[in-house]
């Protein structure tokens, strides 16, 4: 566990407070735009990804839509669809990036290890031509030596796409950013978590899972217990001073969900809701509560400022590391793998509504205004009122999922997987139709008990008739019991002979 | 319950011996061990033929009118009751709602983890649904052995189920470790060999237990006895006893999966998936008879005893190793 205070001067930053600046729009994955469009919808534009390639999950920030790419990351015009700059990326796996507003507005991406046909991960970001003011970054790197094994935390200005400076992890990182107040949190593969000044880039403190405290010289590290092989994969939430991490060992089959301190990284707790399964959503925290969705197939609300679990509520599906539950006030929804979204309350647990589509879910439900959204595998965009849970409205957009939505004022931004993987930004459509769709899982009484009946009249009409024929042609006994002692002889049924056997 | 037979035949019970029973100590008690089935021809055999043993059990089932409502009725009652307590699946699972155990047992497992999660909850439901099959499966069992023996399924034959009440809880029980066992075999030996020992321990189970309701009910003697009774007859020679029992678990799971329509979660099954499941269960009946009938003809031939097992021929010590 290295622990590294930055004594450089930090530049005011903020988070991006009024966007939707990362993943599940704020840093505690809240997931909420209490301003957000309402439905019906329409799509407004789509953006293609280069061939071959996938997209993340948007931000959006100053009317663009800002996606990290394999080769690139884009950000797109929101408004009009059409791209406004892109920067090369060296590659590494795709995760969702964070932008910081305040007196600079800065984008934090991740990237590398991009393999041997990467380009020099040292360098500075070399902004292509579609970039309006592409010039290397004059600022000091704070580290230089990059390790092409990891990957590398970098800061872009946004105004002008410049890199402002980059962080080499000494891990490959698939976490994607977080950023609250000051400070970008991101996990890596071996289990290390990163605080890192938004203003330099300067680390300033580093956990390890694998050790049972949080930083050097903490105390309280006796309730941490250590997590040995565990890689934090999985977006890390921060709310009321506390990173919130998940940590998953995927070949042991095991997750640890924990706090540290945002502050100094100390460790504050560490639970280990599960045995057997790596399967664990990302956590979102809110109103003193975590909430974190297992492969036991409980939703769980641990106390934020000591893990000790609150509630728990039974989905009836394990859940995705790439989902997360949305936490408007007072209100949990979660989505799990198996098609379901449930409302329930975050004060108990106890289940308000769910919802059952039947089709995978990888994305995270958001909220917007008093409408519940989720994309499908199968390609649907559904909203759902939030207050009765019925289906309000669907589209599809074609083969391939739909995963991470991020919300605008106005306009909701999927991002789209498959053949035809890019962005695809939705609009209100005041010409359009709602619905109101109860949940398959809800019994509409007449219909089931009139295919009931209907089905046991067939089925013992087709069964009972040849049974009277059969009864008829062999009678009600069977004869052969009576001193039966030729069992296994050539059978006499089919003659249908009723004479008795003899009699030993 | 229906089904007036013109001729009354004695009915089988303690009170009553069945009239095969003196049988039973003229006949040479025979035991060839599990696998020897395949090494016996079936005209050597106690036991019917498969196909004489599925013929009957179609005949018992179909010609009882009873029967067949008496499965729609339990199956949609069952769904009902379920979707009421809350429960959230695919109807698919319906399939197998009176199978007989341990593949009903999978049913119940299944149902109490969807409805409950992992927990003390689930271990109550557990035992209360365990007792509501013993009760309901030793219900349907005699009124099965009525059916086989007098041709007619009425309140006796349910009077007499419930003496296989203990017996087919016991079954109940032994199932779940079967199953268990089958779930470590799974774990230790991984998803190849580990899947063919759950359906080992799955089939084998079966086997050995699938006699025991009717042994309980035509014999009435206690649980221990009648599964020791259940095991010898699954023994005895030339019957294709496993045969069977790997038959019925192919169309119980595999072959009820792949033909139920319904693989998503509703409360509100199609009519497609109503008249499969009711069919698929009444298939179960079946089965339940086949097993029924086999074990009413070989009843005669079901060792009192266990049959100790041949000794091999020992080479004589010394005084023969000296003949030279």
């Amino acid at each position: 566990m290295v622990s590294t205070i930055a004594p450089a001067p930090v530049v005011a930053q903020e988070s991006g407070a009024g966007a939707w600046s990362q993943f599940q729009g704020g840093s505690d994955h809240r997931g909420v735009l209490a301003d957000g469009p309402q439905p019906p919808y329409r799509i407004r534009w789509t953006f293609l990804a280069p061939e071959d390639e996938e997209l993340s999950g948007a931000v959006i920030v100053e009317d663009v839509a800002i996606s990290v790419g394999e080769r690139a990351v884009y950000a797109v015009d929101l408004l009009s669809g059409e791209l406004a700059w892109e920067v090369p990326r060296t590659g590494g796996p795709i995760s969702t990036p964070a932008v910081a507003t305040g007196n600079r507005t800065t984008v934090l991406y991740l990237e590398g290890p991009g393999g041997d046909d990467a380009t020099p991960s040292s360098a500075s970001a070399s902004p292509t031509a579609s970039s309006p003011s592409a010039s290397p970054t004059s600022l000091p790197l704070p580290t230089d030596d990059v390790d092409d094994d990891g990957s590398v935390l970098v800061a872009l200005d946004l105004a002008d796409q410049t890199e402002r400076w980059r962080v080499a992890l000494g891990a490959e990182s698939r976490s994607g950013v977080t950023i609250d107040a000051d400070t970008a949190y991101v996990g890596d593969e071996d289990g290390i978590v990163h605080a890192i000044a938004l203003g330099d880039g300067q680390i300033r403190w580093t956990a390890d899972l694998a050790e049972g405290s949080g930083a050097e010289g903490a105390t309280g590290a006796a309730r941490c217990e250590a997590f040995e092989g565990g890689a934090v994969d999985v977006p890390i939430g921060v709310a009321e001073d506390r990173a919130i991490v998940v940590g998953r060992n995927v070949d042991g089959g095991a997750v640890a969900v924990g706090a540290l301190s945002a502050s100094t990284g100390e460790c504050a707790w560490r639970v280990f809701p599960q045995l057997g399964s790596s399967a664990i959503s990302a956590p979102a925290a809110a109103e003193g509560i975590v909430v974190v969705g297992s492969a036991d197939r409980f939703v769980r609300g641990l106390a934020a400022e000591d893990g000790e679990e609150r509630w728990s509520s039974l989905a009836l599906s394990l859940f995705s590391p790439f989902s997360a539950p949305a936490f408007p006030p007072g209100t949990v929804y979660v989505a799990d793998l198996g098609g379901g979204l449930y409302r329930v309350d975050a004060s108990d647990g106890a289940r308000v509504w769910s919802y059952q589509f039947n089709e995978v879910i990888l994305g995270s439900p958001v909220v917007s205004g008093d409408t519940v959204l989720l994309g499908l595998s199968d390609g649907r965009l559904v909203a759902l009122n939030a207050a009765s849970g019925h289906l309000v409205w669907q589209a599809g957009t074609g083969p391939g999922r739909l995963g991470a939505l991020a919300l605008a004022p106005g306009a909701i931004v999927a991002e789209k997987g498959g053949r035809d993987a890019g962005l695809i930004a939705f609009e209100h459509n005041p010409e359009g139709r709602l619905v109101d769709v109860p949940s398959p899982t809800e019994l509409d009484a007449p219909t089931t008990l009139s295919r009931i009946g209907l089905a046991a009249v067939i089925v013992v009409a087709a069964l009972v008739v040849p049974g009277i024929f059969l009864r008829r042609r062999f009678g009600a006994t069977l004869p052969e019991l009576e001193g039966e002692d030729d069992a296994g002889t050539e059978d006499d049924v089919e003659d249908g002979k009723t004479e008795e056997t003899e009699q030993p | 319950m229906s089904g007036k037979s013109k001729k009354r035949r004695p009915r089988s019970s303690p009170a009553r011996p069945s009239v095969t029973e003196p049988v039973v100590q003229e006949r040479a008690p025979r035991r060839a061990g599990l696998f020897a089935g395949s090494m016996v021809s079936a005209g050597e055999s106690s036991l019917p033929t498969l196909g004489r043993s599925l013929g009957r059990g179609f005949l018992v089932v179909l010609t009882q009118p009873a029967l067949v409502v008496v499965a729609v009725v339990l199956v949609a009652a069952t769904w009902l009751l379920l979707v009421a307590l809350g429960f959230e699946g695919a109807p698919g699972r319906l399939s197998d709602t009176l199978a007989m155990a341990p593949i009903s047992t999978y049913f119940d497992l299944g149902t109490g983890v969807s409805l409950l999660g992992l927990g003390t909850s689930f271990l109550l439901f557990l035992a209360a649904a365990s007792i509501v099959r013993a009760l309901v499966t030793a219900v349907l069992a005699g009124l099965i052995v009525e059916s086989i023996v007098d041709g007619r399924t009425s309140r006796y034959g349910v009077l007499i189920g419930l003496r296989a009440v203990p017996t087919q809880l016991a079954v109940q029980l032994a199932s779940i470790s079967f199953i268990f066992i089958g779930q470590a075999a799974l774990q230790a030996l991984g998803p190849g060999i580990g899947f063919l020992g759950s359906v080992a321990a799955l089939v084998g189970g079966l086997f050995f237990t699938g006699f025991a309701p009717t042994a309980a009910i035509r014999q009435g003697r206690g649980v221990v006895e009648s599964l020791r009774r259940s095991g010898r007859a699954a023994m005895l020679p030339g019957g294709r006893h496993l045969t069977l029992c790997a038959l019925y678990f192919i169309v119980s799971l595999p072959l009820a999966l792949l033909v139920t329509p319904g693989s998503e979660i509703t409360a509100n099954p199609s009519l497609a998936s109503w008249i499969v499941v009711f069919a698929f269960n009444v298939l179960h009946l079946v089965f339940m008879a086949a097993f029924a009938y086999r074990w009413i003809v070989a009843e005669p031939d079901v060792p009192d005893q266990p049959v100790p097992r041949r000794q091999p021929a020992r080479a004589r010590p010394a005084r023969a190793r000296g003949r030279r």
